[in-house]
Order: structure tokens, then C-alpha cells, then sequence
């Protein structure tokens, strides 16, 4: 098995927000190539990797675009005035590091330094040490993406990392691909595009591909660092989260048979609910006849933050349980078959 | 079954948001007998169709949800009490009440929400609880709750459908079996007519939750117009105000948004052609019916939204009348007698 922290470190430089999700894509289909038994890249960019079997149409996307900022226009002064790609808190953003598609580095000041945090991307700009207006205009264009720039670091089995959303959701269906040797399903393995923008990367895909099940495999909030009342139990290397609901329900019957199969391979797992949040599962069961769907999430501290926090451990369950799901006989049931 | 017996079976069945399949299978056994084909699919969708003998026929397309409210749990706490999310609910209802879980493996084990004794509490009695005050206590000491509740279970009202006077009716989960009633009913009534247009009946899950239904059977069954069958707020001693009808209203027809002009002036001209009472409902934006789902589903559909007044939606009580439900009833079947929309 590949080691998943080398993995990290190569999607991360590769990782860009929507409509730039090139490179990494093609760096996903070199890594699992070896796996599968074709691939392409749909019209909108999502990199379809298919591996062959009877049975049912089977679906695991996993987004590759990244949230960031977008350069807006260059000021007088040399600042570069910027806004949000996906779904940012302006006020946790102030001396934010961040990295330029062309490579410029940069940090985001805030343009009334003597309150704290920041009302909205209004006040935020980023200084990437110009010494001109010029000098500025030519590292950095109008409509120049950039991502978090922070490192990536492990201790124990933890790895603190921006953009483990969703970047580990791309590693686990690759150490699943490695696992997998025989198919009972017909698999697809989607490493999608422009999730972060309303999963209509995934609606493509799901028009294209008509599947029956969909499992999209994504990071959920772990709730386990010291706060006064949590309202669930999730927490890190308590194993994957398989989700009931979110944001849209999924199909009890899919999550129930993810349940049962977890416990009898010994796998081991969470269950979730939350009222809020979504996947590329929704674009999958709301398009032609419909997917049902499931959700097997990473627990993640800190989603959309700079240092996101996950633990090696719930990855590797979660690719041997995508694995078992592709390998094995999986009825779910079709309530007219159950008569 | 005449409509109540129907209407207290189906509200006596749990189907909340997302697994309806016992009200899927129910409603399948119900309509089998009065229609030419009928299938679920993997969500619970069933599509029950009865075909025209004019191979010229136009489809018309009639929709209620089977899906209810539902809670779901979303954690345990350390002493063995159940979270959960209740979206749609009202938590001053929730406050003290009986309800079910419905478990993986162990069946329906009955609880109750939280109260805290007034002693304790005496400012916040007064004020607004809110559903994170609240936790489902099950009885079992703490140990045994986990190998008894999963997370992602859910959860419903406890209390049965009663029969009140003058053949009104109340309980959980009216919105929409009673819709899913008018249509079992319409079925029957045209099981033996000669019907200018092919029906289908879509008895559609996870409305309440905007879920894709509508959508995934109005691609399915590609029909030229389609009609969705709801709930509409009836007056009601603490409101009588714009949205709400009378109790007797008959049929709702909604004008605007989802409503096409074409089919709500049919509608309103089959009331008209049977003296059936009905009303106009003006809806500039967002029907809050599956109408809005189904417009856009496959390559678009026309669509019309015909609601029945019923009282105290989305709570344990509402109220609906049979007598009325039997009126959009016989709206819906002489409007496929005249044949939709000439369009």
C-alpha cells in the first residue's frame, strides 16, 4: 500500500479550485492507472476510471477541486484585491499563506488592521511583496486562482494538511483501487470536478453514467476536540463515518448494508447523521432515474481551514470497505424483489 | 376500502423521508387491483399506471408523497440519551412527547422527550425550547442504548391516527396520505371507466426533505402533464389569515408559480362541470408541492398543484376532513374524463 502521507504531499502541489482541476486529474489517472481498465476524462473534466464486472453500476466519487481565492484586480498600491472560491470564513482568513496557480506566493492582509478578524473578502486582499503596481500586475492576473500554502506534516497516524477536503477522499479510492482484484460490480471510480461549486461537476457525470448506486466518498466534520456540548459522537480513528443523511438523505437500505457489512469484516466504523452539508451523492440521486446513494466520509477536523486534521487509520478503513463493497455480492435490496 | 379506512391504514404506516417502503409496499397492494401495471423502484417511487385505449392518449401524471417528517437520531449522549435533528418540527410540540424509534435490528422502541420538572426551570418554562435542549430518553441504562439505537435511526410521534366527529380525522402524517388517500380513491373511481388519457400515479418519497422523487418519476414515466396532490393550511382558531382556507373549501387549485394557466383553468372547469366547490390559490413563488420538482424533471412537464385544506400541518395532529379529500377526488377524476388540457 502506497504511503497515504507521500500521497497527500503530491495531490497538494497538484491541487487547484475549480476550472484548473487539470493537473491534478491527470496526475490521479497516472497513480491509478495500473488498477483499473480505462479511463477518460469526461467534458467537464471529471476523470472517469472504470474497472470492469457483472452486475450492478456501481459509483464512488471523490471531488479533486479544492476551495481558494480568486484574484479580482491589482490596486495602486500593489495589493492584490482577491475573493472566495467555495466556502471560506473571511474572519478566520487574516495572515492566511496562500500560493498562486503560477507559482507567486502571498499572504492575506486585512486593509483596516486595527479591528480584529475580517467582516468579508470586502477587506481582504493579498500582499505578495511587490515592489510595484507593475511589478504586481505581472505575477499575479485577474482571474488567477490560489490555494492555502501550508505544509503538510504527520505524527503518529495523524496528518495535518490543508485540503485533506478532499484530496484524501481521491487517496482512499486509489488505496482501493490497489486492493481490489476481481469486480462483482461494474465500477467507477470518479475523481470529480467543481464540487465545491455545487457539485455540478458530479451532475455531468451522473447524467453520462446513469449509475444504480452511488457512493460518494468525502470528509465529515469530527467533532471530538474540547468544546462545551457536542451534538454527535464522530471522532478521529473511530474509523470512516458512514452517513445516513446530511444535507439530502441517502438510501437507508444502501447505509443499512454499509452498517452490516462493515461489522461482519471487521471494519471498524461510525454512523452519522447531521442536518446540514452535502456530496457529490446528491447530484447522483437526483439525475435520470436516479442512484441511491451513501456517503463514506473521512472524520476531518477543521474542514475548509488551512490545517485540516484526519487520521491515516479511518482512510485505510475506508478503502477496504470500498473494496469489499466492490469485490462482493451487495443486494441491496430492491424493494420489489423483496415481495 | 372506502377513503377513511384507507387514510387510517396509510397514517398508521411509518414511511419517514428516505425509507417510506412500508408505505411503498401498502400503497402497491392498495392500487394493484385498480391499475394495469405497477412498480417500486430502489427509492420507493411507486409508479402505478392505467393506460387509455386510445393509443393516441396523452398521459396525465398525478402525484402525492408518501414520506412524513421525521426525526433522526444523531447522537447518544454519555448518560444514554438520544440527540437528533428535527427539521420541520416544532420543538414546543416535541417538549414532553411519545415517540418511536424506529431501530436497525431491534424494531420500534418506544421513548419520550426530555422535560425538565418546572422547580428547576421556572424562567425557562416560560420561554422557547429548542430541539438541543431536548434528547429521546429510552429507558435502557446507559451501556445497552448503544446495541440497541444506531446513529441515523429515526424517529416519529408515537400516537395513532383518532377518528374525531363528522368524519374528520387526526394524526400524524395527513401531509400527504391523505393526498396519497384522494389518489388510491381517484384510481378506484376510474378503474372502471373508459379514460380518455393514460394516468399514471406516482406516489412519490422524500418531498419533505426536497428530495429528487418527483424528479426520478417524472423522467421515468416522461408523461405531457402532471398534477401534484398536497396539503393546505385551514383555518384554524389561532389563524385565519392570507394562506389559509376554509376547512370545507373542497379543492385548492393553485394559480402561479408550478401552475400552468392551461391546466388550472381545466381544473377549475371540471369543478365547474360537476359542481365540485373549490377555490383559487395564488401562489407567486414556490409551490412547496413536488409541482416544483416535476416541472423540470426529464425534458419538463406542465404542471398544475391541487391541494386539500387540513389543520395544524406538520404537526402530530393535523386534521382532515374525508368528505373533502372525496371532493378533490372527483376534481381529479373529471378532469382526466374531460381529458386534461387540450393542449
Amino acid at each position: 500500500m502506497q504511503d497515504i502521507l507521500a500521497l497527500q504531499k503530491m495531490l497538494l502541489e497538484a491541487a487547484m479550485p475549480f476550472s484548473i482541476e487539470k493537473q491534478s486529474g491527470e496526475l490521479l489517472a497516472k497513480l491509478i492507472r495500473p488498477y483499473v481498465d480505462e479511463i477518460y476524462t469526461d467534458n467537464i473534466g471529471n476523470v472517469i476510471c472504470h474497472k470492469k464486472g457483472p452486475g450492478m453500476k456501481l459509483v464512488f466519487p471523490a471531488h479533486r477541486d479544492v476551495i481558494g481565492f480568486m484574484a479580482r484586480n491589482v490596486t495602486p498600491s500593489g495589493a492584490v484585491k482577491i475573493t472566495s472560491v467555495g466556502g471560506h470564513d473571511a474572519s478566520e482568513l487574516v495572515n492566511t499563506p496562500i500560493r498562486f496557480e503560477n507559482g507567486a506566493r502571498g499572504v492575506i492582509r486585512k486593509s483596516c488592521p486595527e479591528s480584529r478578524g475580517a467582516s468579508g473578502f470586502g477587506e481582504l486582499y493579498a500582499d505578495i511583496g511587490a515592489v510595484s503596481t507593475s511589478e504586481a500586475e505581472k505575477l499575479v492576473q485577474p482571474g488567477d486562482m490560489a490555494v492555502f500554502d501550508f505544509p503538510c506534516a504527520k505524527r503518529g497516524t495523524r496528518i495535518m494538511t490543508p485540503y485533506a477536503d478532499n484530496l484524501i477522499g481521491c487517496i482512499t479510492l486509489l488505496l482501493a483501487a490497489q486492493q481490489l482484484k476481481e469486480c462483482a460490480h461494474d465500477v467507477y471510480f470518479i475523481f470529480t470536478v467543481r464540487e465545491e461549486e455545487g457539485a455540478t461537476g458530479a451532475l455531468v457525470a451522473a447524467w453520462n453514467l446513469d449509475p444504480d448506486i452511488c457512493i460518494a466518498v468525502d470528509v465529515s466534520d469530527a467533532l471530538d476536540e474540547p468544546r462545551s456540548e457536542q451534538p454527535r459522537n464522530i471522532r478521529l480513528g473511530g474509523g470512516p463515518s458512514i452517513t445516513a443523511r446530511d444535507g439530502s438523505i441517502h438510501s437507508p437500505a444502501v447505509w443499512e448494508k454499509l452498517l452490516d457489512l462493515a461489522e461482519e469484516i471487521g471494519i471498524v466504523h461510525q454512523s452519522e447523521s447531521m442536518p446540514y452539508g452535502g456530496t457529490d451523492a446528491s447530484s447522483f440521486q437526483e439525475n435520470r432515474k436516479g442512484a441511491v446513494t451513501a456517503v463514506i466520509s473521512i472524520p476531518t477536523r477543521g474542514i475548509h481551514s488551512p490545517v485540516e486534521i484526519y487520521d491515516t487509520a479511518d482512510v485505510e478503513g475506508a478503502a477496504a470497505l470500498i473494496a469489499a463493497i466492490s469485490a462482493r455480492e451487495f443486494p441491496v435490496v430492491m424493494p420489489d424483489r423483496r415481495k | 376500502m372506502n377513503l377513511k379506512d384507507t387514510l387510517l391504514r396509510l397514517t398508521n404506516t411509518l414511511g419517514g423521508s428516505g425509507k417510506e417502503f412500508a408505505v411503498s409496499y401498502l400503497v402497491r397492494d392498495l392500487v394493484r387491483a385498480y391499475v394495469d401495471k405497477v412498480e417500486i423502484d430502489g427509492f420507493g417511487c411507486v409508479i402505478a399506471c392505467k393506460n387509455s385505449n386510445d393509443p393516441e392518449a396523452k398521459t396525465v401524471l398525478l402525484d402525492a408523497h408518501i414520506d412524513q417528517m421525521v426525526m433522526v437520531t444523531t447522537g447518544i449522549t454519555e448518560d444514554g440519551f438520544l440527540r437528533f435533528i428535527a427539521q420541520g418540527f416544532d420543538p414546543r410540540q416535541l417538549y414532553g412527547a411519545d415517540v418511536l424509534v424506529e431501530t436497525r435490528r431491534n424494531g420500534l422502541i418506544p421513548g419520550v422527550v426530555n422535560t425538565v420538572p418546572k422547580v428547576f426551570n421556572a424562567a425557562a418554562a416560560q420561554s422557547t425550547v429548542k430541539v438541543a435542549e431536548l434528547t429521546v430518553d429510552i429507558g435502557y441504562p446507559r451501556e445497552r442504548v448503544r446495541e440497541m439505537v444506531s446513529i441515523g435511526d429515526y424517529i416519529y410521534y408515537a400516537n395513532d391516527t383518532i377518528e374525531l366527529a363528522c368524519d374528520t380525522v387526526c394524526g400524524r402524517a395527513m401531509d400527504d396520505r391523505a393526498g396519497t388517500a384522494i389518489l388510491l380513491e381517484t384510481a378506484r373511481r376510474i378503474s372502471t371507466m373508459d379514460v380518455p388519457v393514460n394516468v399514471v400515479f406516482s406516489f412519490t418519497p422524500r418531498e419533505e426533505t426536497g428530495g429528487p422523487g418527483a424528479s426520478l418519476t417524472g423522467y421515468l414515466t416522461k408523461p405531457d402533464m402532471a398534477i401534484a396532490v398536497d396539503g393546505s393550511h385551514a383555518k384554524c382558531y389561532a389563524y385565519s389569515g392570507e394562506g389559509s382556507f376554509d376547512f370545507d373549501a373542497g379543492a385548492i387549485i393553485g394559480f402561479g408559480d408550478h401552475s400552468y394557466p392551461a391546466i388550472a383553468e381545466a381544473l377549475i372547469a371540471a369543478a365547474k362541470a360537476k359542481n365540485i366547490p373549490y377555490v383559487t390559490n395564488l401562489i407567486p413563488a414556490h409551490s412547496k408541492t413536488n409541482a416544483g420538482r416535476l416541472e423540470y424533471a426529464g425534458l419538463g412537464i406542465p404542471t398544475g398543484v391541487v391541494e386539500f385544506p387540513m389543520r395544524y400541518a406538520h404537526s402530530s395532529v393535523e386534521i382532515a376532513d374525508i368528505n373533502n379529500l372525496a371532493m378533490v377526488s372527483n376534481l381529479l377524476t373529471e378532469f382526466l374524463m374531460m381529458g386534461g388540457t387540450k393542449q
